[in-house]
């Protein structure tokens, strides 16, 4: 540990954030925000991050800077080797996000040099779409995506995370202040303000609004993911779990809001002076990610002055945020090699070498590539259950007083969190698993149990359950490989 | 725009940026040397 690169002050601020601010952050806020009723979204969305994803934040963070270790050694070291399989899980659930992650990494990286070469806003969207991804070309993008971020982290933490993250998020943020200046010069721009911000508290009703949110908290700050617990391994005694874990999610949070004050206000200025705007705006809201980003964006971009300058400064944006989350993603999986003895050196290249052996199908297919964002995006907030299921073994008030204020913090943390792990983490873990199995039941209650369908209840509990099974069964081996160390 | 809905975003955007701004004083502010460390 002594001879071990750590973070600076302003290292762990940046890379929490660039592991926060993601591709979500730019084209799933604004979607979602707009779907489920703009301002009363926003308030439960608000208060989410203090009662899920912040309290979860504090949690891996603590859990990191304690153990100094990856994923699985620090669910070893907290509640013994019988539960490595647990944190084998989670950091399964990261590592198959990271397989597909590269390939959105790569599209964003090919529709960036679109914009600028391939002349991409006089192109017909669609057929652009279409074209790229039944090609090949995604599969040499996927690799350069890879290749970016394994040779990023190959330079270690300070050397390689460290500085590129000080390079990537203010860059990002500019592009994002400057983006959302030009969207809101738009005519008819403040119509899509308006709409966004209207507090609309007649809609809290909506249980769906309140599922959306926790989830939105959830994905968007990399709650649960273990990917804050890593970074946390390279932090200094001294750093506040509370004060760093929040403004990392109050960042993130301004990044989202950023990212739809420049879209829906761009839609809107688009369909500005057309009978049943709004309805239309709900229309191109109601596409999915890919739609809204590669198909929709450019539309918009093509419709308004200097917008092929505009259109590459927003998909520079979302090259940036991409990989800066990428590089937590890959670092975890990296931590867990190195935890077992291996040098970053070998670790990057089997990691490197594996996230894109495994990222090909997704690549390849664009059936394959959703039934993993179906089934692995979920399988996230099983992760969070580990994590509280872990501080619930700890005992809360044991971990408060002794894992998350040390003898180096000031900053406290009061009883509110012992109340918060026992009830209201639980109570909002089993009412979003349990709505998300109602709602993809319902939706389709005749195939349900398929297991080889796309997006079916069926396809996701066999791959949970198949992962489980299967690291329940090498449990005595995983420990064993990551006690190595400790015994050296 | 309508008056409820500047109000609103001026409210949203406080608590986000206001939170991010405030929690990296504070967290800056903790990682200072205390009086006592530095009197040492």
């Amino acid at each position: 540990m002594n001879n071990r690169e750590s973070f600076s002050r302003w290292g762990i601020i940046f890379a929490g954030l660039g592991m926060a601010v993601g591709t979500g952050n730019l084209w799933r806020f604004p979607r979602i925000v707009a779907q489920y009723g703009s301002g009363a979204f926003m308030i439960a969305w608000i208060l989410f991050l203090f009662i899920w994803a912040l309290p979860l934040l504090i949690i891996e963070f603590s859990i990191g800077k304690k153990t100094r270790r990856g994923v699985v050694g620090s669910f070893m070291d907290m509640i013994g080797k019988n539960f490595a399989w647990m944190g084998t899980f989670v950091a399964f659930v990261t590592a198959a996000i990271t397989f597909y992650y590269t390939v959105v990494t790569g599209w964003c990286i090919k529709y960036f040099f679109a914009t600028c070469f391939q002349d991409l806003i006089h192109k017909k969207p669609l057929d652009f779409w279409r074209g790229f991804s039944s090609s090949w070309e995604p599969v040499g993008f996927h690799f350069f995506a890879i290749l970016i971020g394994a040779l990023i982290i190959y330079f270690g933490v300070t050397k390689g995370i460290e500085r590129a993250n000080k390079f990537l998020i203010p860059a990002l943020f500019i592009l994002l202040i400057v983006a959302c200046a030009r969207a809101l010069t738009l005519p008819g721009a403040f119509k899509g303000l308006n709409f966004l911000f209207t507090p609309n508290l007649h809609k809290l009703g909506d249980l769906e609004i309140w599922i959306n949110a926790l989830s939105q908290a959830a994905w968007s700050t990399g709650a649960g993911w273990g990917l804050l617990l890593t970074y946390a391994v390279y932090s200094r005694k001294k750093e506040n779990p509370v004060l760093t874990s929040a403004t990392l999610c109050f960042g993130d949070y301004f990044a989202s809001l950023l990212a739809a004050v420049t879209v829906i206000p761009t839609v809107f200025s688009f369909f500005s002076g057309q009978n049943l705007a709004q309805e239309k705006v709900m229309e191109v809201m109601k596409t999915d990610n890919v739609g809204l980003t590669f198909i929709w964006i450019p539309n918009l971009f093509s419709k308004i002055p200097s917008g092929s300058f505009f259109l590459a400064l927003f998909f520079l944006a979302l090259c940036f945020a991409a990989f800066s989350s990428l590089i937590s993603q890959l670092e975890l999986i990296t931590r867990i090699f190195m935890d077992s003895g291996l040098t970053r050196k070998k670790s990057v290249l089997i990691v490197g070498a594996s996230c894109f052996a495994l990222g090909l199908p997704s690549a390849i297919s664009l059936g394959f590539f959703n039934n993993q964002d179906w089934v692995w995006g979920m399988g996230l907030i099983v992760s969070g259950a580990f994590f509280i299921f872990l501080v619930l073994k700890t005992g809360p008030k044991k971990f408060r007083e002794e894992i998350i204020s040390t003898s180096e913090t000031r900053f406290k943390l009061g009883k509110g969190f012992d109340f918060l792990v026992k009830f209201i983490l639980p109570i909002q873990l089993i009412a979003m698993l349990g709505w998300w199995f109602w709602d993809s039941y319902s939706k389709d209650p005749g195939n349900w149990y398929k297991v080889f369908s796309q997006s079916t209840l069926g396809t996701v509990l066999f791959q949970w359950a198949v992962a489980i099974v299967v690291f329940l069964c090498f449990n005595k081996i995983i420990s064993k490989k990551l006690s190595k160390k400790d015994e050296n | 725009m309508k008056i409820e809905a500047f109000v609103f975003m001026v409210i949203i955007f406080g608590v986000c940026f206001g939170g991010f701004v405030f929690s990296l004083y504070f967290s800056s502010r903790e990682n200072k040397p205390s009086k006592k460390r530095r009197k040492k």
